[in-house]
């Protein structure tokens, strides 16, 4: 296992660099200049070209490159934003926490409704309430997190004025006890997780589902039915605990889609994280930072899939990884 | 206004205590007896201010915020051309004009209570003229010679050339402590902590910045001028969405915003004036207008010429043929007078807008209405205009032509801005009109500035300028300028050059109008654009600030005198120190 995951992990390697040279290059041929938010009619000609040096634009693009790897890869740093001189990787490391609390929120509140919502749905597989939540799933499924998100945010914060419409938590947060910051931060990240959570649930229970269906069909299933267990013991013991385990996997590789929707989400509901972050990053063509948050999905792509597969093998003896 | 005062002072009887934040409009007037300081301002703002120092901060957000913890040597007054005394107390002109002298303020001490000297400005000086630093205001000092600090509370500036500006140039800017920031590179400057701790001299010091999501400034207990600020604290909290923000002012949970979507301003102002609203709408002429720019020169031309000099310099008599459709007066001319000024301001602003005529700001002090060679709006006459130019519709299609080419072309905009895509539609239905074919086209603002203007590949552009507070228009229309984006038109015209430098140079005011007003007159004849309208700022503040000015400056110019009566205040204003 150890071996694997170390030749998983430096197969990576090229993986990553592939993707961040693309990200270079692509960024690089869009049209438009960092400087560009600088343009302004009292601003003197010669002032673009300075920033422009100050920001190495004037190197050839493959000098900005090799520099740019060599910072990384050595001495393991990004550079300085464009836009306001702080290190990329400090506003990062200020970004990543909101963001990682709106995932993994998101990620347990999917995952329990989720599995509740399947394994009910497959106990009573065919039956109305089982085509009821099927389409719900379906519905949850296809219906863009942005979307729905927008939704809510019109009728929970904004008609209904019952829940803050932006930021991580309230201007008093600081004056408050241990508890009223949990209250704070709950009346918040209510609608964005509610949010995330319900249109990833739809991903795990069509999963549990299905696996559920095929384990309560199974030889062993019917001869603990046979030898008169109880169908609580039977669904819950036998069924549940086989269909559940390669749902592990599957959390694996949902992060990199729980990552990217949390971005999308955090814009909507205005918090404070990588989503801002990047979007900013994007528009402004602050390259630095777009390197540095491109790097920052690809690695949780990696780690994701790495997981997933780790997962998989734990959960399922079957599975065998070359290297064991 | 009375009936006003007496319908709300009714409703305010018949309300009671219903109204949610626990205050309530009122215009009674205050005595110097009734101020009382306390209370918190929550400012709501867009984005992230980009940093602190006023020397590398370049977004409004940033420059609100240094305005109040900084302070320069002197602030510009609302007639934008005096000045009211800051860190300067006084300030004398030399014999021969060419230096001014400043006496500075002995009792100004720093956040970090340092003493504020003459170091400091000479320091601040040496910085803004630094080509590494490229500070955004370069601009205003390039017509000084030398900086000398004589003694620690005497600084002369000298300068070049005798302008009218001199004073604006010399005062233009926030001065920086030398004793955190001498030590610093200007290359490390804009990443140094500095720029998220900073120390100023001004009304509030910096407290507090939480990453995206808010800044915090707590009251300068050692400011200059006794007793003030009155407020105990300012909070710039975060809101990037504008309806959301819009949404949390009405909600009471944020107390000033500026910018405040047109519609909204609409109904603010009948929920005001009719008594129901603790919020006061605040409109004022703003500092941008719109615009059509007409491409006077061939492009495929342009780009031939530019391409075969390669570094060199090219020859402008090649480099600029006319346009084939705008290159003559006469076309422009028409089709100005094609659009509806007065309709297109009022539609797409929602009132929030005048009809602007010429090259000159309403808001500056050499803005004069009379000077303009007016258009008016007349459709008969743009098409005899057109006929006389040979543009006729030969072939009964509705679009004219002339030698077998058709009067038919792109007019190009920014995506994300909602008024100049409306004002695009209005212009093209009314081209319409009059035979001409537009096509509106909206593109991406990094495309836009960033190759379009510069490479001059465009037709024509409905787009925006933001209005500084000198008077100048160099950038945009003089031969100088003519291979820089600004002047994307490519307009050259000696005769504007040399009115322009004639009215920089001129010390006296009323000949430098003279001038100004021959450039008015000269640049709404030829017509390089055609202007549009002059926007309307709007802001909205809570009602229980008093004692405030808003004007064409902004909202931040006397913040250091806001006061709250104390049966006004709200939740937040008790807000404890942390």
């Amino acid at each position: 296992m150890v071996a694997y995951t170390i030749r998983r992990l430096l197969t990576a390697i090229p993986l990553l660099l592939l993707g961040i040279s693309l990200t270079f290059f692509i960024i690089h041929m869009a049209p438009g200049d960092p400087t560009d938010r600088f343009i302004s009619p009292s601003m003197s000609p010669n002032i673009k070209e300075s920033i422009t040096k100050k920001f190495g634009l004037d190197q050839p693009l493959y000098w900005q490159y090799t520099s740019w790897l060599k910072n990384v890869v050595i001495d393991f740093d990004f550079g300085k934003s464009f836009a306001n001189g702080r290190q990329v990787s400090e506003i990062i490391s200020d970004a990543m926490p909101p963001t990682l609390l709106l995932s993994s929120l998101s990620l347990i509140f999917g995952l329990v409704l989720g599995t509740v919502e399947g394994v009910y749905s497959a106990f009573k597989a065919g039956s109305r309430t089982d085509k009821i939540i099927t389409s719900l799933l379906l519905f949850f499924y296809s219906v863009p997190a942005f979307w729905l998100g927008l939704i809510l945010l019109g009728i929970f914060a904004i008609g209904l004025n019952w829940l803050p419409a932006s930021q991580i938590n309230s201007i008093f947060h600081d004056q408050l006890g241990f508890f009223g910051k949990i209250g704070d931060y709950f009346t918040h990240l209510l609608l964005p997780v509610f949010t995330l959570g319900i249109t990833t649930a739809p991903v795990f229970g069509r999963f549990v589902r299905s696996n559920m269906i095929e384990v309560l069909n199974s030889d062993f299933i019917i001869s603990a039915r046979a030898r008169g267990l109880s169908e609580r013991k039977v669904i819950f013991v036998y069924g549940f605990r086989n269909a559940l385990l390669p749902v592990i996997s599957l959390i694996g590789n949902s992060i990199p889609a729980l990552f990217s929707g949390a971005v999308v989400i955090e814009v909507i509901y205005s918090l404070p994280g990588m989503g801002r972050v990047m979007v900013n990053a994007a528009l402004g063509r602050d390259y630095p930072m777009i390197m540095a948050a491109g790097t920052v999905a690809f690695v949780s792509v990696i780690i994701g899939n790495l997981l997933a597969d780790l997962g998989y093998a734990a959960a399922d003896p079957r599975v065998r990884l070359d290297g064991d | 206004m009375k009936q006003a005062l007496l319908l709300i002072a009714l409703l305010l009887i018949s309300c009671g205590k219903n109204d949610k934040s626990g205050s309530k409009p009122s215009e009674k007037a205050y005595t110097d007896e009734d101020i009382v300081s306390g209370g918190n301002l929550i400012v709501g703002i867009t984005g992230e201010p980009d940093g602190l120092n006023p020397l590398t901060a370049h977004t409004k957000n940033a420059k609100d915020i240094i305005s109040l913890i900084y302070r320069r040597l002197a602030d510009l007054n609302e007639d934008l051309s005096t000045f009211t005394p800051q860190l300067a107390k006084s300030w004398s002109y030399s014999n021969d004009s060419l230096a001014i002298h400043f006496h500075l303020r002995t009792d100004a001490l720093w956040h970090d209570n340092e003493k504020f000297n003459s170091e400091d400005v000479l320091f601040t000086y040496n910085l803004q003229v630094n080509e590494t630093l490229a500070w955004d205001g370069y601009s205003f000092k390039e017509n000084i010679r030398r900086v000398v600090a004589t003694n620690d509370s005497t600084i002369v500036f000298h300068f070049r050339e005798k302008l009218s500006t001199m004073l604006m140039d010399a005062v233009e800017g926030y001065i920086v402590p030398e004793h955190l920031l001498g030590e610093i590179s200007v290359e490390e400057l804009e990443s140094a902590d500095f720029s998220r701790n900073p120390v100023g001299t001004g009304p509030f010091r910096f407290s507090g910045w939480k990453s995206q999501q808010s800044v915090r400034l707590d009251k300068n207990e050692d400011y200059y001028v006794e007793g003030k600020p009155r407020l105990d604290g300012i909070i710039f909290q975060v809101v990037p969405d504008r309806l959301n923000l819009w949404r949390q002012v009405r909600s009471g949970d944020i107390d000033l915003m500026e910018s405040v979507p047109p519609a909204d301003f609409n109904r603010l102002t009948e929920s005001w004036n009719s008594g129901n609203s603790t919020i006061k709408p605040y409109s004022f002429l703003g500092r941008s207008y719109t615009y059509i720019g007409w491409n006077l020169i061939d492009r495929e031309n342009y780009a031939h010429v530019m391409a075969a000099a390669g570094d060199e310099d090219p020859d402008l008599d090649e480099l600029l043929k006319p346009h084939k459709l705008f290159g003559s007066q006469k076309v422009r001319a028409a089709l100005t007078m094609a659009l509806d000024r007065d309709a297109i301001s009022q539609v797409v602003n929602q009132g929030l807008a005048i009809p602007m005529h010429g090259p000159i700001p309403p808001v500056l002090w050499a803005y004069n209405p009379n000077a303009n060679s007016i258009w008016e709006y007349d459709i008969e006459g743009a098409k005899i205009f057109l006929e006389d130019e040979g543009w006729t519709d030969s072939d009964g299609d509705g679009v004219i032509d002339k030698n077998g080419v058709k009067f038919s072309f792109e007019m190009i905009t920014n995506i994300g801005n909602e008024v100049r895509r409306q004002a695009l539609t209005i212009v093209q239905q009314q081209l319409k009109v009059i035979g001409v074919e537009m096509t509106p086209r909206i593109l991406e603002p990094a495309l836009l500035f960033g190759r379009m203007l510069p490479r001059r590949e465009l037709d024509a552009a409905l787009l925006g300028w933001s209005v500084g507070l000198k008077m100048e228009l160099t950038p945009l229309f003089h031969s100088s300028s003519i291979l820089i984006p600004f002047n994307f038109v490519s307009y050259l015209s000696p005769e504007f050059d040399k009115l322009e430098n004639a009215a920089i140079r001129a010390t006296k005011s009323d000949i430098a109008q003279k001038h100004w007003d021959g450039i008015a007159k000269l640049l709404s004849w030829e017509l390089p654009y055609t202007w549009l309208f002059y926007n309307m700022d709007t802001t909205a503040l809570h009602s229980r600030f008093k004692g405030v000015s808003i004007d064409k400056r902004g909202a931040f110019i006397n913040m250091e005198d806001w006061w709250i009566p104390l049966e006004e205040r709200a939740d937040h204003d008790l807000l404890a120190d942390n």
